[in-house]
């Protein structure tokens, strides 16, 4: 009867020291970055893709938000009466009940398009809703990757109604402008301010290229902590995505970038003790 | 959240396994007459393992078996239920450098008391396995302390609010014995909110703390627990 409570115990003892070793408690991040302030964490999408609510819809970025996130990335296209509208895929269809693509659509055709993978009824967002029904929205950083850019023409209508948006908000300080270079200069020719991220893809030297003409780049998890030093001894910020899980978030904090997107900002907001636990939404 | 409860929750269903298969296969156990039940909560262990805000607590419960069929109960969970820093950033790119930051420290101390009722449905009381149901209540109060430090204007907030919240509910559970005075319990509880004090209107309503899972008003909570007990 003693050896069997003994052996009892000693397996309730076992199984909490691996339990003990298989969950050890978050490292203290800080957040720092190397050009001295603190990184930006943005949602991807809002939650990312392990939410509930599809990437890019009003529930998943203001859930973002209540959270403790300090904005959101989001794909961001334009209709053919100019409405910015956040959505990923080139066809309507992909991921909603309507077909065909945004840019050849008016807004009042789409804005009824619900998406299919959801149990409950989410529909896609105009940017401008976003930005009425937020609280405190100039709290808020947005990063746009912007899709189905087209030819110069419809990249400067993108560019000009991203400026009005900007401008009537007060947000051309608080919305980053992400994409190939030639997208960039277009920018830059129609005087935008917002900051301007050049996607690093096959890119042998972005930071190089970035420090004579843009704010930062736009990357993927390769970067080196060397390479992100260079980018803010250059006064060239740093944007880190592609983090999935909580031990990409460690690794992406460790290159001590300036803004990371992040899939999963629960587990990253809580490294940095910026997890809003009052918000929650159960 | 979830995924990391049902982590836990498939590894102590391992250890009992373990332990089980320690003593041998026999679906029954012979009968010995005890009166009491001493049980041991260890879902709390759940938040000091996954989580980064600080937790200090325990449940304990006592049953009285006044029959064959019938017991009482009362379980007290308490202690310190939340202690964590929630820091949000502003102005990051502040040309004359004045990002700023709030700093919100939360600490939340309370109890829980759960009397129950439980109606065991198993005929046969040699059986290893025992499915129960029953009535619980739930009593809880709790204390909560909000300092806010704001680094722009350089100052210091505190508030304090206190909250009774009674509710009432079904629950469903299972026990197993490993012998005639040891075994495990899972319980899930429903409860429904019956009266909420506050001490102030404003304040936002403190999540019960022993649940799992609310519902967005807080009128609706489940309660796991999962229990060590040993019986006397």
């Amino acid at each position: 009867m003693i050896f069997k409570f003994k052996s009892h115990l000693l397996t309730i003892y076992l199984g909490f020291v691996f339990m003990q070793m298989s969950c050890k408690k978050a490292d203290e991040f800080n957040g720092d970055t190397y050009s001295g302030s603190k990184v930006i964490i943005l949602g991807h999408g809002g939650m990312g893709i392990y939410f509930n609510a599809p990437q890019n819809s009003y529930e998943s970025i203001s859930t973002a938000l209540s959270i403790g996130c300090d904005g959101s990335e989001f794909d961001v296209q334009i209709t053919k009466d100019s409405i910015l509208v956040a959505y990923h895929n080139g066809e309507l269809e992909d991921h909603t009940t309507c077909d065909g693509k945004i840019s050849e659509q008016n807004w009042e055709d789409i804005k009824d398009c619900k998406y299919t993978k959801s149990v409950k009824s989410i529909f896609l967002m105009s940017v401008e809703e976003l930005f009425e029904k937020t609280p405190h929205i100039n709290d808020y950083y947005f990063s746009f990757d912007c899709k189905e850019i087209g030819n110069g023409a419809s990249q400067q209508r993108l560019l000009r109604a991203i400026r009005r948006l900007s401008e009537k908000y007060k947000m051309v300080g608080h919305i980053f402008i992400e994409g190939p270079y030639f997208f960039l200069d277009n920018a830059k020719s129609l005087g935008l301010g917002n900051k301007l991220f050049l996607f690093s893809n096959n890119d042998d030297n972005p930071i190089e290229k970035a420090k004579q003409k843009y704010e930062g780049i736009s990357t993927v998890m390769d970067i080196s902590k060397e390479d992100s030093k260079r980018a803010a001894d250059n006064n060239v910020l740093v944007m880190l995505w592609d983090p999935i899980n909580y031990s990409q978030n460690k690794t992406a904090l460790s290159r001590k970038p300036d803004i990371i997107q992040t899939d999963d900002p629960i587990s990253i907001l809580k490294l940095l003790k910026r997890f809003n636990y009052e918000n929650v939404t159960p | 959240m979830f995924h990391r409860l049902d982590i836990f929750m498939k590894i102590i269903v391992f250890l009992c396994v373990l332990a089980n298969n320690s003593i041998g296969f026999a679906t029954k156990i012979p009968l010995v007459d005890k009166k009491n039940g001493l049980k041991l909560d260890v879902i709390p262990l759940y938040s000091v393992f996954f989580d980064v805000r600080k937790q200090l607590r325990m449940g304990i419960e006592w049953e009285h078996y006044h029959s064959k069929k019938i017991s009482l109960s009362i379980h007290l969970d308490g202690g310190l239920y939340d202690d964590y820093t929630y820091v949000k950033n502003y102005d990051f790119f502040s040309a004359l450098g004045s990002r700023y930051e709030t700093r919100q420290r939360v600490k939340t101390t309370g109890f829980h008391i759960l009397p129950a009722c439980n109606y065991n449905l198993t005929k046969q009381a040699n059986k290893k396995i025992h499915y129960f149901i029953g009535t619980t209540a739930d009593i809880n109060f709790f204390t909560k302390r909000i300092h806010l430090f704001n680094s722009q204007i350089n100052s210091n907030t505190t508030n304090n609010y206190r909250q009774f919240r009674l509710g009432i509910g079904p629950h469903l559970g299972c026990s197993y014995r490993f012998n005639s005075s040891f075994r495990i319990e899972a319980k899930s509880i429903l409860i429904i909110k019956a009266l909420t004090l506050q001490s102030s209107q404003d304040m936002k309503s403190i999540k019960p703390y022993a649940s799992v899972w609310f519902n967005e008003k807080q009128s609706i909570w489940f309660i796991p627990q999962l229990q060590i007990g040993y019986d006397f």
